[in-house]
């Protein structure tokens, strides 16, 4: 208990020092400074922001449990996400870093806007993205929460944790947007990296030898096995291959570095952290359940039912030492509160820029968005509704729509009709699949909703080709 | 910035000799491939990436 005292009192303290120190270097009244830090961020900083923005709750509670009952695919999984979006940031990355900085755009939403020339379209896509990812954040501070309300033995109920979460969220982002953000995110991405290095320090200090051997014996070393069969790691991939791109709160990111070298810096640095973090989390996962096995670390979860997986991580927490419990608990609450505070700020920034609000009241009305999109992180969290849960779920699916609307505004074709069209036809589409579980085509569905989305974009541009111009007017 | 990439290949040095520490044996020659393949994949997109920023 009174390591949970000192250890979240120190988190508290490291996060309000940071943000009242970017706070300082804040340019008070300019919307571009507070939403992507007028793109004068160091590789360093960016690097981190990006990391702790990408690496959610999901890497210490659901890819340690997904690698405790499923096995090594879970690394082949997330290192396939990894892969990808060095990828991306190495390819399509640059040209998005060049583009922000020549036409000035501050949210992903611009460039949409910009090269394809749908106000209205634009306007749906900002509240695809509110309709994906809020619903996300709420179900993101719910497993913290449950975990720091489970070891604080009754200081802290859960409604009181998710309380602290949400005002770290609030204090992050309210007090100097994307600079207290990114700041903090790169304490958040270091006490991210030392909670899960310690616990998979220890893990790896008490494994026997046969616990490995065990994990081979019950085929968990194989990159296929029953679970993961290609079906299953394609449909697993599919989204997430694409993150870097679909999520705006991730695509915003490649605007902030200051210069090239930075760019650069940036992508090295984040691919190190990515690397590590993803290793750390699959092995605790799979070292617990060596030792599960042998009867060393009694883990109580049944394999095959996969909503208790996300229990493993505060079981193998509970057999730890007190004072690693708590920092691996404050570091899933780091992970937490660094991707909402994110998303919260880039959905904030795409609403003050991308729906009718006048220039003047841009910065005033993005920090009022920031209070009530909390407001309702808050409220789904405590209340967490069936619907909420499902969208949740269904949020990496329900984005792939913008998949091609990002790719074709930067390479083209580009046309209005076809952001219309996409954006009309393919997020119901996307609603209806991944939130269905009735519906189950003979592939897998993320497969289909890319497949579907890209075909709706080409087809509307073909039809805008051959329509006459007095019907339709191209924007290029 | 050298020193990072360096970096990457002494992860893949220790991802390779870790399974050995952790088993002593080659059961976890599957992981160790696959973060080999992961890092191997990232130092090349880090030197496709290094061409670009180094014309500013």
């Amino acid at each position: 208990m009174s390591e949970l005292v000192v250890a979240l009192g120190a988190y508290l303290a490291i996060i309000a020092l940071v943000t009242l120190w970017s706070r300082l270097r804040t340019r008070t009244g300019d919307p571009v400074d507070y939403f992507i830090a007028s793109r004068g961020l160091s590789g360093f900083v960016s690097a981190m922001t990006y990391a702790a923005t990408t690496y959610s709750a999901f890497m210490m509670v659901g890819l340690v449990g997904l690698s405790y009952a499923t096995g090594v695919g879970a690394l082949v999984f997330e290192l396939s996400y990894l892969v990808a979006t060095v990828a991306i940031l190495a390819i399509v990355g640059p040209k998005v870093w060049e583009l922000s900085r020549r036409r000035g755009y501050v949210t992903p939403t611009q460039l949409l806007k910009d090269s394809l020339g749908s106000y209205w379209g634009t306007a749906l896509a900002v509240a695809m993205n509110a309709v994906a990812l809020i619903p996300y954040s709420a179900v993101q501070i719910v497993g913290p929460a449950a975990i720091l309300s489970g070891i604080s033995r009754g200081l802290l109920d859960v409604r009181a944790s998710m309380t602290v979460v949400a005002a770290i969220v609030i204090l992050t982002t309210l007090t100097a947007g994307l600079r207290s953000v990114a700041w903090t995110d790169a304490a958040q991405g270091f006490i991210m990296v030392v909670g899960a290095l310690a616990l998979t320090t220890w893990l790896i200090s008490v494994t026997p030898s046969e616990a490995v051997s065990k994990l081979g014996d019950l085929g968990l070393l194989s990159p296929l096995n029953n679970f993961w069969t290609p079906r299953t790691l394609i449909a697993y991939t599919t989204p997430w291959i694409f993150f870097a791109l679909t999520n705006p709160q991730v695509f915003q990111r490649l605007y902030l570095p200051k210069d090239r070298k930075s760019y650069l810096r940036m992508v090295l640095l984040f691919s190190v952290f990515g690397l590590a973090y993803t290793v750390m989390a699959v092995l605790i996962g799979l070292l617990a359940r060596g030792l599960s096995e042998l009867g060393a670390l009694p883990i109580q979860v049944d394999v095959r039912s996969r909503a208790t997986w996300n229990n493993v991580t505060p079981q193998i927490l509970s057999y730890a030492h007190p004072a690693l419990t708590v920092l691996t608990a404050i570091s899933i609450i780091a992970a937490a509160t660094s991707t909402v505070n994110s998303i919260v700020l880039t959905i904030s920034s795409m609403v003050s820029y991308d729906t009718p609000i006048p220039e003047k009241l841009r910065l005033l009305a993005g920090k009022a968005v920031i209070v009530v999109i909390t407001l309702i992180v808050y409220a789904f969290a405590l209340t967490t509704p069936a619907f909420v849960v499902d969208l949740a779920v269904a949020s990496s699916s329900l984005l792939l729509p913008l998949l091609p609307l990002y790719l074709f505004s930067i390479y083209g074709p580009r046309s209005r009709l076809s952001y219309l069209a996409t954006v009309l036809l393919g997020f119901p589409l996307a609603l209806v699949l991944a939130t269905n579980q009735q519906i189950q085509p003979p592939i897998p569905k993320e497969v289909v909703i890319l497949v579907l989305s890209f075909a709706i974009y080409l087809a509307a541009f073909v039809l805008e080709k051959f329509l006459p111009r007095s019907h339709l007017k191209s924007q290029h | 910035m050298r020193v990072l990439e360096a970096a990457l290949v002494v992860y893949v040095v220790l991802a390779l000799t870790l399974p050995y520490l952790l088993s002593g044996d080659r059961t976890m020659l599957t992981f160790a491939t696959y973060i080999a393949l992961a890092t191997v994949s990232i130092a090349t997109a880090a030197s496709y990436l290094r061409r670009w920023a180094e014309v500013e």
